[in-house]
């Protein structure tokens, strides 16, 4: 009754308007809205160039090659050099086949122009009745990358000198990268993991609260030689520091004997005291830390020992180092204890040993302008390494995790790092430049860290689809039920209208 | 309803992928011998709990027993992440104000003289929690807010609050699932953020936490089956709230009789879950773990036992590092640097000398280059010139 009335009522302009806004509006949320939700709702995901890491990932140990030049003065003859260079080679290569095309030496004829602290050299000595006195066959200096051979020698013996004497540290080590072993036989990590800045925070606990000083300003300038010569690879930063009161949680036993306190060793495991004494720098940089232990028992006259310790100190691997420091003299009382330049001198010779350690020094030869050198090329093959290790492993957590936004930003730290890796690889294979490489290598390490701890990439890890779709029901809801229900209605209208006129 | 089946399918598939991928590193792990003893070198701590207000001072409490336990036995505080709301202590009902106890007989002050919360009161989210496990942040987040954990490291982590199937509660306004917790977990193993994982949480349901996890050296313990509750222990009647869950009074009970390089091993403190104590049904998951429970020491995840090496040193380094062949000295400081320092040492003085009765030592420079002399001859006209003006108003 009401429906014809309304239908009757109805004039035909005001049903072709209805009609008209019904399409209007669908149009307008087709065309306008859904976009709009889709745009809003729809994570971010920027195109990382996959295959290019990937390939570069696959197969970073063919793309490298190392060829460190070494000068001979023997007076050879060029035929002579190269077949001194065969022989290495193939020796080389069947002892480690997977250095082949991966590092090598190249033997060049010395001329006098030849840095011994920039490259390696080799040269007879003119001396060569000192080889009976010590006994040794030739010397690597210890002041710079010269070798003296103290007799004459024939190619084989040449050969595993250079492979047995000078080069095996960074052989073995380039090895045991390579084939992944580099803890098999259970020992743990020593080194702290790369970074390009470290702190180095010398700290004296006193177990006492009598005033005691050190002259660690004098001391510690003893290091920065050698953090100059390791600038390329990292830098450090030396703070110094005094605690007092700082009481062990340990109980040192008293020898009888020897008339000193005395600390077992499976005690050390637990010596440093974490929760009282105040180890914590702020810095964001790793620290690696040297603690100087001064026990109360000093003022006693009791020294203070690690049992079965030549050296009465420890090191702990990928934190840092501790000696336990003893007054030979007896103190005064009343008096600042001073503990001089020339106490500190044995203590910081065991830190810096410990600090090479902790910075994955090679432990041979002597030389350090030697070590630095393989250092530099360990790091470098090193950070290669991991930062297309995070490449890929941002690469597979996209593609595992389909929620995950991949922000622009982490898609520009991928290209830098990948700029980066390239430009260390051809400072390494065009132009033997170790240590620029060194730092190509450390800022793709730096980039390819920031590309996956990108801010942004976590912000919609725990906002599921379903959550989205909850979150809009309220709007979406009540528009496209209206919207349903008047488009139905309208075919319906228009579909009646039809067969009417037929 | 459609679509939350279409998820999960994809979901499973993934893990599927992912486990298959893991069994592959699993087997490597065996080869190179890695049963047996940890070979972290350090040890972490993130303990969370999820509560708000009085009512659930046993949450806090709860927290507070394991940060009390790792802190003794000496994980550093820069170590240990603690996330809770810290409104129980300082609580205007609190009847023992700035104490949160475990137990009636108050014997052990949890709250202590010495906490350090690194994420307090509203700052305790999913998403702060979600940065902290995958290190995503600003880059002016503190370290000490941070966990810097690489493939050396252990950590415990510690949940509590109020959960339900598959989903822990944060503070009344959000929640975080089981998936989010498992995928954060896979993003560190992927990013080697982790050597080795204990994961444990006391909560309603809390088994349902942990069955997701699909990354590799993961140890879980949850406090309750599904459909189950965690039960508190008992109520005080001074504080009149409930003071701690049952499965954490147990935990701490077992704990505070371990020191710092005990021996003890895991099984003994899931041999103190049972039903009689806990009241439900915990669960402890091995599946992901590579090394048997009698051979993990609770030290590698509660405490920081770290392996030392004595004696290791090397002579003369620094003595080459210094000398020159001919074994003369170098100068160890730059010469530049030590110029500059006399030279600032010989102009000091006279800088000095034009302080005004001040100790003042910082640096500064001066405007007006005024001599003594002429400050003096200023001093005395203007002196004369107030004289004369007090003369002239007389």
């Amino acid at each position: 009754m009401a429906d014809s009335l309304i239908t009757k009522a109805e004039q035909p302009r005001i049903t072709f308007l209805r009609r008209i806004t019904v399409g209007v509006l669908l149009i307008f949320v087709v065309s306008l809205g859904l976009p709009l939700y889709f745009s809003t709702t729809t994570i971010y995901r920027a195109e990382l160039p996959i295959e290019e890491i990937s390939e570069l990932a696959s197969g970073l140990q063919d793309k490298l090659h190392f060829k460190i030049p070494v000068y001979l003065d023997l007076g050879l003859e060029t035929d002579q050099i190269n077949g001194l260079q065969n022989s290495f080679n193939s020796k080389l290569y069947s002892e480690y086949p997977e250095l082949y095309n991966f590092w090598s030496l190249g033997f060049a004829k010395y001329q006098g122009d030849i840095d011994s602290t920039v490259d390696y050299i080799v040269r007879g000595s003119q001396q060569q009745q000192q080889q009976g006195e010590s006994g040794q066959k030739y010397v690597v200096s210890p002041y710079s990358k010269e070798t003296t051979l103290y007799a004459q020698y024939n190619q084989d013996e040449l050969v595993s000198i250079l492979l047995e004497g000078i080069f095996h540290e960074e052989i073995t080590s380039f090895v045991k990268l390579i084939r992944n072993t580099l803890h098999e036989d259970g020992t743990h990590a020593v080194a702290l993991p790369y970074s390009s800045n470290y702190n180095v925070v010398f700290s004296l606990f006193s177990e006492s609260g009598q005033p005691i000083d050190w002259e660690i300003g004098k001391v510690s300038k003893l290091f920065k030689p050698i953090f100059q010569k390791l600038n390329h690879i990292a830098n450090f930063t030396i703070s110094s520091q005094i605690q007092y009161y700082s009481s062990l949680t340990i109980q040192p036993t008293f020898n009888q004997e020897k008339s000193v306190y005395e600390i077992k060793q499976e005690d050390l495991s637990t010596f440093i005291n974490f929760g009282d004494w105040n180890l914590i720098t702020h810095e964001i940089t790793p620290t690696i830390n040297f603690i100087v232990y001064f026990g109360e028992s000093s003022y006693r006259g009791k020294q203070l020992k690690i049992a079965q310790s030549k050296t009465n100190s420890f090191l702990v691997p990928q934190w840092g180092g501790v000696y336990v420091f003893n007054k030979d003299k007896p103190i005064l009382k009343d008096h600042t204890t001073k503990i001089v330049e020339a106490e500190l001198l044995p203590v910081m010779e065991t830190f810096v040993s410990q600090l090479l350690q902790l910075i994955g020094m090679p432990s041979a030869p002597k030389s350090l302008a030697v070590r630095i050198d393989s250092l530099s090329r360990l790091t470098t093959f090193k950070n290669l390494r991991q930062s297309l290790e995070n490449l890929m492993s941002l690469v597979k957590l996209t593609e595992a995790l389909n929620e995950i936004s991949i922000p622009e930003l982490t898609k520009e730290s991928v290209e830098t790092t990948l700029t980066s890796i390239k430009e260390s690889i051809t400072q390494v294979n065009d132009f033997g430049e170790f240590e620029l490489s060194v730092k190509h290598s450390s800022t793709s390490v730096e980039y390819s860290n920031r590309a996956f701890f990108e801010k942004e990439m976590v912000q919609q890890a725990y906002f599921p689809q379903e959550h989205k779709l909850a979150v809009f029901l309220p709007l979406i809801g009540p528009i496209s039920s209206i919207l349903f229900l008047g488009v139905i209605k309208t075919v319906k209208d228009i579909k009646g209208d039809r067969k009417r006129k037929e | 309803m459609r679509s939350s089946t279409f998820f999960y399918i994809i979901i499973s598939y993934v893990l599927l992928g992912l486990v298959t991928a893991d069994e592959e590193t699993n087997s490597e792990f065996e080869n190179s011998g890695f049963t047996g003893s940890s070979t972290h070198t350090n040890n972490w701590a993130v303990l969370v709990s999820t509560s708000r207000f009085w009512f659930n001072y046993r949450h806090m409490a709860n927290v507070l027993s394991l940060y009390r336990t790792v802190k003794r036995l000496g994980i550093p505080d820069s170590q240990i992440i603690l996330m809770l709301s810290d409104d129980i202590a300082c609580n205007p009902r609190n009847a023992f104000p700035g104490t949160v106890f475990n137990n009636q007989d108050q014997a052990i002050d949890l709250y202590g003289d010495s906490i350090e919360v690194d994420y307090r009161g509203y700052e305790v989210t999913v998403e702060n929690f979600i940065r902290l496990l995958t290190d995503r942040w600003d880059e002016n987040q503190p370290r000490s807010k941070r966990l810097l954990t690489d493939e050396n490291s252990n950590i415990f982590i510690y949940l509590t609050g109020h959960g339900g199937n598959e989903f822990l509660k944060f503070q009344d306004a959000e929640e975080i699932s089981a998936y989010d917790i498992a995928n954060a977990f896979e993003q560190m193993y992927e990013k080697k953020r982790y050597n080795e994982i204990f994961f444990m949480i006391d909560t309603c349901q809390a088994n349902t936490m942990y069955e997701h996890f699909y990354s590799p050296n993961i140890l879980s313990v949850g406090s309750s089956a599904i459909e189950e509750s965690s039960y508190s222990h008992h109520s005080d009647m001074d504080i009149g709230v409930a003071v701690i869950d049952r499965f954490t009074y147990y935990t701490l009970e077992f704990l505070e009789k371990i020191k710092k390089n005990s021996k003890l091993t895991m099984d003994k403190l899931f041999d103190e879950y049972t039903f009689e104590n806990v009241h439900s049904n915990p669960g402890i998951e091995t599946k992901l773990f590579n090394r048997p429970m009698n051979e993990t020491l609770l030290t590698d995840f509660f405490g920081n036992v770290q392996n030392v090496h004595v004696d290791e040193v090397e002579d003369d380094i620094l003595y080459v590092a210094n000398h020159d062949k001919n074994g003369i000295l170098h100068d160890p400081v730059d010469d530049a640097t030590e110029q500059n320092e006399e030279a600032y040492a010989s102009t000091a003085p006279t800088d000095r000398s034009l302080l005004f009765g001040s100790a003042d030592t910082e640096e500064r420079t001066t405007l007006t280059k005024i001599t003594p002399k002429q400050t003096k001859i200023f001093g005395g006209i203007t002196v004369l010139v107030l004289i004369g003006l007090w003369f002239v108003g007389k």
